[in-house]
């Protein structure tokens, strides 16, 4: 039975890092490409990482796989962050137009 | 001063920390863990724990757990929505840059609001400061909906003010 669970858990979670690829692959610029990345990143490591945590029980590995979701869930949108303000400050978009520029527009 | 409120609370939250990492009850441990919490916390917690920045609603628990369960709530939408839009034949995107204004007043909030903008659907954060929050909308319909983010809402809550 817990079986059946944690390969629920992994395979959702392989799916959705399966979309995020696919949507890396298919939006047309950065920050649309950050949307889904960030998205499905945070909920695929957090599903996979879950499953692992049923299937080892309260051991010392399975701790720490939960101090590991924990920090991902933190440090993942910052990163995400990151990369945007600094893609917003110097890439040229697929409009042909400086990001900042278009920004200041609307 | 040498013992105070702060250092007690930091050797705790470091203490628990250690005993969950190492994962074993010997006696060595025990003592080992607590002299290094102890110690750690006597000479860091003036640099780290500042009293004019400390946010008066850092006891509110209840409110921050109901803020996670909205938050992965929302996680779980977002995904969906990426979903649909991803595997849909023909990309229905608008995308466009939208600035709002800054509803948090700590420092603390508005970095849990940056992150979970960017964890809800279809927002993206890109640049954060005291008065105007920068986001990205993957779809222009998002934007009229962005004020009654029931995340936002849980955070207002957070800091104990009825918005």
């Amino acid at each position: 039975m817990r079986e059946i669970i944690v390969m629920l858990f992994l395979f959702t979670g392989v799916f959705f890092f399966t979309v995020g690829t696919i949507g890396v692959l298919r939006l047309p610029d950065v920050f649309c490409r950050l949307h889904a990345n960030t998205k499905s990143d945070t909920l695929g490591v957090g599903l996979v990482l879950s499953s692992l945590v049923l299937y080892e029980g309260l051991s010392s590995a399975g701790v720490k796989i939960v101090f590991m979701i924990i920090f991902i869930l933190i440090t993942n949108p910052t990163a995400g962050h990151i990369i945007a303000r600094a893609s917003y400050d110097t890439i040229v978009d697929w409009t042909g137009q400086l990001a900042r520029q278009k920004g200041g527009e609307e | 001063m040498f013992f105070s409120k702060d250092v007690l609370g930091m050797t705790i939250i470091l203490y628990i920390f250690w005993l969950l990492i190492s994962w074993s009850l010997h006696w060595v441990n025990l003592l080992l863990g607590f002299t290094f919490a102890f110690f750690v916390a006597i000479f860091m917690a003036p640099e780290i724990i500042k009293k004019e920045e400390r946010p008066p609603f850092i006891a509110r628990g209840f409110f921050f757990l109901r803020f996670v369960f909205i938050l992965i709530r929302e996680i779980i939408k977002a995904n969906i929505q990426v979903v649909q839009i991803v595997l849909s034949p023909k990309l229905n995107i608008t995308p466009q840059f939208v600035e709002v204004k800054q509803v948090m007043r700590y420092p603390v909030t508005q970095v849990l609001w940056g992150n979970s903008i960017t964890l809800t659907p279809g927002t993206l954060t890109i640049d954060v400061d005291d008065k105007k929050i920068l986001i990205h909308f993957l779809t222009g319909d998002l934007v009229s909906h962005f004020p009654d983010n029931p995340v936002g809402k849980a955070l207002v809550e957070f800091e104990g003010r009825s918005k």
